[in-house]
């Protein structure tokens, strides 16, 4: 009996320090974009789910700021439509929207699999409460990597590996502000899609698991109340194939025949106002000016077409998303100091009550970084010439100073490399 | 199902508890039906057509050692008969190990004389058979000598064949030494269990913590021999040795700690074979149970080292090439084999004239130096010799010795050796966790039992070390999806 006693209590011991262990060791980026909707139980008018083209290309932080919409970004990268069912209905599960906007990006018709790697399926289900909806995530992805359901029910098994790269972040929980979303500030230029490419043609789909994984969320979202709006967010030209466009116009037919709203952003990107040269933070995403124009054309469509109200100054609303906005123009600060090139650097750290000073030790050279002098024109930065001797000797300094009261608050040095770019390293 | 894999972590713990909660019955029938029937679950969940061998084995060497028991007047000790006997009990490891073999051979005399060539067969060796058909073949043999009498159970004879904790990778048992097992009762017994556990654990530290660690270099390095040369080749040499003891003896640990849980003492497998003075003593500790079954059933009965010295070395030879056909059917393997008989008998050969060159420079052979060199140097005989067994092929194997001799140490101290797939903390893992298993096999080399003097201290100190060591196997260990986890090695035994 005592041996039996002491067996218990060593097993109770070891399991926590087993946990313990796990959840440090746990993979913080899995985390760190859902677990702050499923701790909050604030109202939200819509939810964003779908891929990267979702994450990188709608900023609730700023659809709140500018239309006072309460939303939160539940997309994450590579995720395929199959996960991003689950995620919906997690997200249902916990709370009750007006409307939920899908992308289109990753509703794969031919193949029934996941085609995005292990870490990219951590991400869209990491979150999730453990429950009926993440058991039956875990069951699909499982088939499709090595590890079987222990790669996404255990942390250990899944994360152990990171021992050599843990960090402050491991150790102490980190809430971040995002509101989920993930905004480049870089500015890269894009291909445009070709004048005229826009067809209205439709496709006999094939019904495979993505397919029929959208269609679960229609009649999700019919059983629950809420508007799906299917979506395609801005991007590169080989997202336009004819090909995709007819596979996206039936998807688009069903969800209409099926109560819901659709947005197809290739015919209004004129209207919308997206530039290639400058609206796109890598070859396929769009960064933050981008992301706001396809906000402006979204929240005016939530307003007319949906009935959305603008929440400013509703205390149910504002207090805890001014709390929110406000904590989040602080982080990202700290953000700032994983910005390698000048561009991404500036256009991170604008913001209210900030004060932007650029120093170089050649002004001219502006012309040489592709969206630099863009930057300083948007932002309104006269670079100041310094000596190279003043800062350090490097080509640039850019300072970040709190406006109301001066304080200094984070500053980084560039160099020119050889192409022109003024990058960290 | 391997040791490593998560089904045995859930097959085992329940395998185990049903084997205590089973009740007593009459020379443990109960017991033995759910073992017996664990083991064939377990052996064929990778495969269930590898039952069919299993079966097959099971039932000729069970027919034949009821043919030998009741031969026991004599007549039934001619040679054809006891070759007959080997040939039916070892068919389809012949068939299905070395066909192949044999036929890319006669194709190389085929083709030289122009009757072309003949296809090699589609067929995959069913895991584990080398292990199990050389038990069962020790079995017959012991029975035909008279060492033990028939097993006429024929369940209990069964689970001698299929005992899952040895049928993949061995120890190969003796029927002598596991069968009256069978008919122990074995209780439930929470030391037995822990030091089992801990036995396990050893285990597992070594096949993910080292083995498969450092295997990661390795693979590297034999994969792209033309881009890693000189010092790479040389540290994947050494290396090599390490990581297929780490691997086989860990994997021997797991056996026989899973074995102890249940109260079944398997025979050890290794006994510290890298603090070997000689070759001869490098295989008197290197996978034991084989090496003494050659002894037993070939070195032996080949006349030992009864007939003259000339005799003895030819009998030496023909063991370890046996012993390298065992290990693989091809030539590299049968090489390697050879080489390790000649390093016996070379060593053999020149005793005299090292005592001779001792007495002038005044060797002291007791001295801890001397055995220290003694101990590097076959090291470094052993580790040659694995060359040709890692190597895919003889060529390959030349490719990688010539490969050493290339100038190039520098690659040691300007960080070219982190690109090597390994990083600087996993560096500082192996060779922290190499400290542990020298330390703890010079421990045991001066008999003392590590887990006994764990057992000795307070709860406090034993609760933190457990703990402690089950989390390094956790967190330090390379398994799961972020790890291309490899198999065990002797598995394609």
């Amino acid at each position: 009996m005592k041996k039996a006693l002491r067996c218990i209590i060593f097993m109770a011991v070891l399991l926590a320090v087993i946990l313990m262990a796990s959840n440090i060791l746990k993979k913080k980026e899995s985390y760190y974009y859902k677990d702050q909707f499923f701790e909050s139980d604030l109202d939200y008018d819509v939810l964003f789910f779908g891929s990267s083209h979702m994450h990188e290309g709608i900023d609730p932080i700023y659809l709140w700021e500018n239309y006072g919409i309460s939303s939160y970004n539940l997309a994450s990268a590579g995720e395929s439509i199959q996960m991003t069912y689950h995620v919906v209905r997690a997200a249902l599960e916990h709370t009750h929207p007006k409307a939920v906007i899908i992308d289109s990006f990753k509703i794969a018709d031919e193949e029934n699999e996941i085609n995005e790697g292990y870490a990219f399926v951590h991400e869209s289900i990491d979150s999730l409460p453990l429950g009926k909806n993440k058991l039956e995530a875990i069951d699909y992805a499982s088939r499709f990597f090595d590890g079987g359901k222990m790669a996404f029910l255990s942390n250990m098994y899944a994360y152990h590996s990171r021992f050599s790269e843990l960090e402050k972040k491991d150790f102490v929980k980190t809430i971040t502000y995002d509101k989920g979303a993930y905004i480049m500030t870089e500015v890269v230029k894009a291909e445009a899609p070709e004048d005229g490419c826009y067809i209205e043609d439709t496709t006999e789909l094939k019904g495979g698991d993505g397919v029929k994984a959208y269609k679960k969320i229609v009649e999700l979202c019919r059983e629950k109340g809420v508007i799906p709006i299917l979506v395609n967010i801005p991007a590169n030209k080989s997202n336009y194939s004819e090909k995709e466009q007819k596979k996206l116009n039936t998807l688009m037919e069903y969800t209409r025949e099926n109560g819901g709203c659709t947005i197809n952003f290739l015919p209004l990107l004129s209207e919308v106002g997206i530039d290639y040269d400058t609206d796109f933070g890598d070859s396929s995403h769009l960064n933050h000016l981008g992301a706001a124009k396809t906000a402006d054309y979204l929240a005016k469509y939530l307003y007319d077409e949906l009935g959305i109200e603008d929440h400013r100054g509703d205390e149910n609303y504002s207090l805890e998303w001014d709390r929110d906005v406000k904590a989040w123009n602080d982080q990202k600060i700290e953000l700032l100091k994983d910005k390698n090139d000048a561009v991404s650097y500036i256009f991170l750290a604008e913001g209210e009550d900030r004060q932007i000073k650029v120093f170089m030790a050649d002004p001219d050279q502006t012309s040489g970084m592709y969206g630099l002098d863009f930057c300083l024109e948007k932002t309104g930065i006269e670079p100041e010439k310094v000596e190279k001797d003043d800062i350090g000797g490097f080509d640039m300094k850019v300072e970040v100073r709190r406006k109301s009261d001066g304080t200094w608050l984070a500053a980084q040095y560039f160099y020119r490399n050889d192409s022109g770019n003024f990058t960290v390293k | 199902m391997s040791f490593q894999s998560l089904e045995y972590a859930l097959f085992f713990p329940l395998c185990a508890l049903v084997y205590f909660i089973l009740p007593k019955s009459r020379e443990n029938l109960l017991k033995n039906i759910w073992l017996c029937l664990a083991s064939y679950y377990f052996y064929m969940s990778s495969n269930p057509l590898y039952g069919i061998f299993l079966v097959y084995v099971t039932a000729v060497t069970y027919g034949l050692g009821l043919f030998f028991d009741k031969k026991k007047d004599g007549s039934a000790k001619s040679k054809a008969v006891i070759v007959l006997s080997v040939l039916v009990t070892i068919l389809p490891l012949l068939v299905f190990k070395y066909s192949n073999f044999f036929l890319r051979n006669v194709n190389i005399i085929t083709r030289r004389i122009g009757l072309g060539n003949f296809a090699e067969l589609d067929i995959l060796l069913p895991v584990g058979i080398s292990f199990y058909t050389f038990a069962a073949l020790g079995y017959v043999l012991d029975v035909r000598k008279g060492k033990i009498v028939a097993e006429k159970n024929v369940l209990n004879y069964a689970l001698f064949v299929s005992f899952f904790p040895a049928i993949l990778s061995g120890p190969i048992e003796r029927a002598g030494h596991l069968i009256p097992q069978f008919k122990e009762e074995h209780k439930f017994d929470t030391d037995r269990i822990k030091n089992g556990f801990l036995l396990m654990l050893w285990g597992y530290f070594m096949k993910f913590v080292l083995s498969n660690r450092v295997a990661v270099f390795v693979d590297k390095v034999f994969n792209e021999n033309a881009s890693f040369v000189g010092t790479y080749s040389v540290l994947a040499v050494l290396l090599y040795s390490l990581q297929i003891y780490f691997d086989f003896a860990s994997y021997s640990y797991m056996a026989l700690g899973t074995g102890e849980i249940m109260g079944f003492r398997l025979i050890s497998n290794f006994e510290r074979p890298y603090l070997a003075g000689s070759i001869a003593d490098f295989w008197r500790r290197w996978h034991i149970s084989l090496t003494s079954f050659f002894r037993d059933y070939v070195y032996i009965p080949l006349g030992g080292n009864r007939k003259g010295r000339l005799r003895k070395y030819i009998n030496i030879l023909i063991v370890f090439a046996v012993s390298g056909l065992w290990h693989g059917a091809s030539w590299n393997f049968i090489f390697w084999g050879l080489l390790n008989g000649a390093f016996q008998v070379i060593g053999d050969l020149l005793r005299g004239v090292r005592k001779a060159v001792g007495n002038v420079i005044g060797m002291r052979e007791d001295c801890f130096s001397h055995k220290f060199f003694q101990t590097v140097v076959t090291f470094l005989l052993a580790s040659f010799a694995w060359v040709f067994f890692r190597a895919d092929s003889f060529r390959n194997a030349l490719v990688m010795i010539k490969s050493c001799f290339v100038y190039n140490p520098w690659v040691l101290f300007d960080g070219s050796i982190l690109d090597m797939g390994l990083k600087a903390f996993d560096i500082f893992i192996v060779i922290a966790s190499l400290c542990i298993v020298l330390c703890v096999s010079l421990m045991n080399e001066k008999g003392i039992v590590i887990r006994e003097k764990i057992e000795s201290q307070e709860i406090w100190f034993k609760w933190l070390f457990y703990i402690a060591a089950i989390l390094t196997v956790l967190v330090f260990g390379m398994y799961g999806p972020s790890y291309n986890s490899s198999d065990f090695i002797y598995f394609k035994f």
